[in-house]
């Protein structure tokens, strides 16, 4: 996947999520701070294998990452998970 | 005979209703709302990401846009294209970056929406960052193509 089709599509997932945290501001209460929230979406397999490649990055980093997941199986619609580097 | 002998001094106290009324008045005036500040980082690929910082109430309502940014990595730094506040009169105005090198940045209202809640605002900024980031990326890399060319970053 080109750097540029993954800025897209992941502005296009960040935008909802960042959306859905400010109407449902509880949400990320219980999660770490200055971490860093990569979006993955519910049927773009090529995005989110290029997300998973841009996580193993920041973890490598030192960066604590929250992934959201993108379901409809939720409640809420996303799925929260905290990644700490090792 | 003159009036002024014989006339009496007003009282200037004010009814004790009256005081009570205008000290509960200055007390709410002067109470401080307790706001919290909350960050968010979205990473959109290695080299791009969005940060949110805004300022929210107990009750989580948004009472300040602090700053919604889109940044770059160049050369192992992170940079900012682009960001958006409303800290100074609760107007919402956007930052476009100039300069790395002098960290120099311009402030512009030109097409940006004023009038809404805090929230509506960071919405806006939000929506604006993903129609527009093709337009801020290009242009920050053009305004700073001769510091990364003598630099010799690669982009």
């Amino acid at each position: 996947m080109s750097q540029a089709s993954q800025i897209k599509k992941n502005f296009e997932l960040s935008s909802a999520l960042s959306n859905f945290i400010l109407d449902n501001p509880n949400t990320l209460k219980n999660m770490p701070s200055n971490a860093s929230i990569v979006a993955f979406s519910e049927h773009d397999e090529s995005l989110n294998k290029a997300n998973d490649i841009m996580i193993d990055g920041l973890l490598s980093e030192g960066t604590v990452v929250i992934k959201a997941q993108e379901s409809k199986e939720e409640k809420t619609g996303w799925k929260f998970t905290s990644i700490f580097p090792s | 005979m003159s009036s002024k002998r014989f006339r009496r001094k007003r009282s200037h106290k004010r009814p004790s209703s009256m005081v009570n009324m205008l000290r509960a008045i200055k007390e709410s005036a002067s109470a401080k709302v307790k706001v919290r500040e909350i960050r968010h980082t979205y990473q959109l690929t290695e080299t791009d990401r969005i940060s949110y910082v805004y300022q929210a109430s107990e009750d989580d309502t948004v009472v300040e846009v602090t700053c919604v940014s889109y940044e770059l990595l160049v050369a192992d730094k992170w940079y900012t294209a682009v960001y958006y506040d409303n800290c100074h009169g609760g107007i919402l105005h956007r930052h476009v970056q100039l300069s790395i090198e002098k960290n120099l940045d311009m402030p512009n209202i030109y097409g940006v929406k004023q009038k809404g809640t805090s929230k509506e605002l960071l919405t806006w900024a939000n929506n604006d960052l993903r129609r527009r980031y093709p337009n801020y990326r290009t242009g920050f890399f053009r305004k700073n193509r001769q510091y990364i060319k003598d630099h010799r970053i690669d982009i």
